[in-house]
């Protein structure tokens, strides 16, 4: 979306221009994770102050789950590409080292950025996901405000600082 | 000169085939044929020259006809053999790229064929002529377009320089400079701002004029409502009062540039506007052939007439730095804009009595009259 | 996160006013680092390669000469030393095969350089903290 903001004051145009970053797209992420206590702390930390949210996010609870929706199978026929994904790397079904190289082994899939989101803080894991090709990785706290501070400052790098690569599902804000 | 004849009555067909006969200059010969099917293949094979094709044929009908074979044959001229009663069709099928129509019966003599094929071949030679020169300035402007687009992101290069040396220079050396060095610094930052700002309109308007890409529904009521919110934080600082017409039609537009249009627009109106309580209108007017006519009304403080036409030049700005802000790039960023979208602007205004932005754009009609206006838009 | 070492960035970029517009962008909010320049593309890959050098982050201007930033990416993703190495694309440039080349090439993320010295100073200080403060390195500090 291009606007041509009119404006004088210097700090007036910083604020909606900051605000504008993240508005007018709906940024679709999504989150992989098989703890449903988790799952839902992403989704309240992700909401604005005033209840709204820049980011449509969609959860798969496993490792099936989140390649049949990449996929667009069922039940996920029409489901958007996701501009963004959150990867826990302990999940049932299918492990998340794994969906991590499948998805950085498809065409279609491997540039969506893949955040490693996971408890595990050993050194190997780090590095093996970085060789698989993660984007980043980031060792989830346990402490609830902790937590909420990081997905704060994973949006405002991700979405605002960076340039994701164009997602043909790119969908705007209705 | 070669003509086909696609005709199946017979009585019609030998009618049509004496007359042919009778035209000396140019020398032409013809060949009939009775039928769609038939006629399609010979077309493939041949060059001819002219198609003289009866509407109501036994495989196709009408203006199905036409289309059928304007598709097969898109360069070829076409003069279209109707009934008695059936003009009003006629006149259809030259809407969708038939060159003339002669009425079955309504000729009695060679001349007024000889006519209608020169005319039908000439006037496609001119279409022809003209889509060519519109591809080479399609060719142009893209060019003109890439390189204004090229040029813009390079200048922005040297930008980043300035701006970041100047403001460097100011924190190192403030204290070995004097008053006039500060203010001659300030002055360098103020105008190294203001040719960022510049070089990025210049960017946003090279690429405005780029063939449209979806073209599509565009829920103005949405948009409109959208832009407004965006501008949210302006609207309460300055205590404005925005009313959007209810029920404002859909458009036939590229979402990105409405939203740049009216995102331009309103933020005008809330910009140059002195008064306490800012107000500003957005509507639709009823329109017609297909357009809406919509407005964005503010009591701002108004264009003077003499002006109307300048303002939307690019840079043109009738403040100086000091009142207002702004690049003057805005009016014609907006009216680039509309007219890619194959709409057109217009100003109402005066000093000190507010302005009105009327923006003709055309109206989203539902998919059930699509093909006819697909095939219209194929003609040209 | 404690820093046990000063982090170690490097930086891809043929301009030199580019290069001292970063360090003071990095100066400005005391982004404590170690910062190695590499001024072309052949350098950038010799450098990156070298066990000695070994830097937590790096990152690349696409525009670079004798190799472009993009080139650069390609090759050191195919050394073993350099596979899991954070790169982030620093370029002006906002086309979209950009964004999507570097991406598909391993790039971890990319960022266009705003004009702006204060909004470069801002991306810089996100960035740094992003990478330092709060993720996780493959080669830590």
């Amino acid at each position: 979306m291009e606007i041509l903001l009119v404006e004088d004051n210097p700090a007036d145009v910083r604020l909606t221009q900051e605000a504008f970053k993240l508005a007018g797209r709906v940024w679709n992420t999504l989150h992989i994770e098989d703890n449903t206590a988790d799952a839902r702390l992403m989704a309240e930390a992700l909401k604005r102050d005033d209840g709204k949210s820049w980011n449509k996010l969609h959860h798969v609870a496993d490792g099936v789950e989140a390649l049949a929706f990449l996929a667009g199978e069922e039940p996920y026929v029409g489901a958007p590409l996701p501009d963004i994904i959150l990867l826990d790397l302990n999940l049932p079904r299918k492990d998340g080292r794994e969906v991590l190289a499948t998805i950085k082994a498809n065409r279609r899939l491997a540039s969506i950025p893949v955040i490693v989101l996971t408890t595990s803080q050993a050194e190997e894991d780090v590095l093996k996901s970085y060789n698989l090709h993660a984007n980043c990785y980031i060792v989830k706290p346990f402490d609830l405000d902790e937590f909420t501070a990081i997905v704060k400052s994973i949006e405002d790098f991700w979405l605002r600082i960076v340039k994701l690569p164009p997602s043909a599902g790119a969908a705007w804000r209705a | 000169m070669r003509v086909m004849l696609v005709e199946d009555s017979p009585g019609d067909a030998r009618l049509v085939e004496e007359l042919l006969k009778e035209i000396k200059t140019p020398p032409l010969t013809f060949e009939t044929v009775s039928s769609l099917a038939l006629a399609l293949p010979r077309l493939a094979e041949t060059a001819f020259d002219v198609l003289l094709l009866d509407l109501g044929l036994p495989d196709s009908q009408g203006l199905e006809t036409l289309i059928k074979a304007r598709q097969s044959a898109p360069h070829m001229p076409i003069v279209v053999l109707t009934g008695f009663d059936d003009e009003e069709r006629a006149v259809e099928a030259m809407q969708l790229g038939a060159q003339d129509y002669l009425v079955k019966g309504g000729f009695k003599t060679s001349m007024t064929l000889r006519r209608a094929i020169r005319y039908a071949i000439e006037r496609s030679q001119v279409q022809a002529m003209l889509r060519e020169t519109m591809q080479e300035l399609e060719a142009r402007t893209e060019e003109m377009e890439a390189f204004t687009n090229s040029v813009s992101h390079d200048l922005k290069e040297p930008l980043r320089t300035i701006e970041a040396f100047s403001q460097f220079l100011l924190e190192d050396c403030a204290d070995a400079l004097d008053d006039q060095g500060r203010d001659y610094l300030g002055r360098l930052a103020k105008a190294s701002a203001r040719l960022k700002n510049m070089i990025e309109e210049l960017l946003i308007l090279s690429r405005l004029g780029k063939r449209l890409h979806e073209v599509e529904k565009v829920d103005m009521a949405e948009t409109v409502a959208e832009i407004v919110s965006a501008n949210e934080f302006t609207i309460k600082k300055r205590r404005a009062v925005v009313n959007i017409q209810a029920g404002l039609p859909p458009v036939l537009a590229d979402q990105s540039r409405v939203e740049q249009v009216f995102g331009n627009l309103i933020g005008n109106a809330l910009k140059f506007n002195r008064s306490d309580r800012p107000a500003i209108e957005i509507g639709c007017d009823e329109g017609s052939g297909g357009f809406a006519t919509f407005y964005v009304r503010d009591n701002g403080i108004g264009i003077d007439p003499a002006y109307h036409d300048r303002i939307f030049g690019i840079f043109q700005r009738l403040h100086v730095p000091e009142e207002f802000e702004g690049t003057g790039a805005g009016l014609a960023i907006v009216k680039r804009a509309v007219e890619a979208l194959g709409g057109s602007v217009s100003l109402e205004s005066g000093l000190g009595l507010g302005s009105t932005f009327y923006l003709r754009l055309p109206l989203w009609k539902p998919a059930s009259e699509a093909p006819l206006a697909g095939a219209i838009k194929d003609a040209a | 996160m404690n820093q046990l070492r000063l982090a170690r960035i490097f930086l891809a970029e043929d301009n030199p006013d580019d290069v001292e517009i970063t360090r003071r962008a990095l100066k400005r909010r005391r982004l404590g680092c170690e910062l190695m320049v590499a001024r072309n593309g052949e350098e950038a890959v010799e450098l990156l390669c070298r066990p000695d050098v070994s830097p937590h982050l790096a990152l690349l201007d696409i525009n670079l000469p004798r190799l472009t930033g993009l080139e650069v990416l390609e090759r050191i993703r195919r050394e073993p030393s350099c596979l899991a190495l954070p790169v982030v694309m620093l370029s002006a440039s906002n086309q979209r095969k950009d964004v999507l080349r570097s991406y598909e090439l391993g790039a971890n993320s990319y960022i266009q350089k705003p004009v702006a010295f204060e909004d470069f100073v801002d991306a810089l200080e996100v960035l740094y903290k992003y990478w330092f403060e709060l993720a996780s390195l493959p080669r830590s500090l």
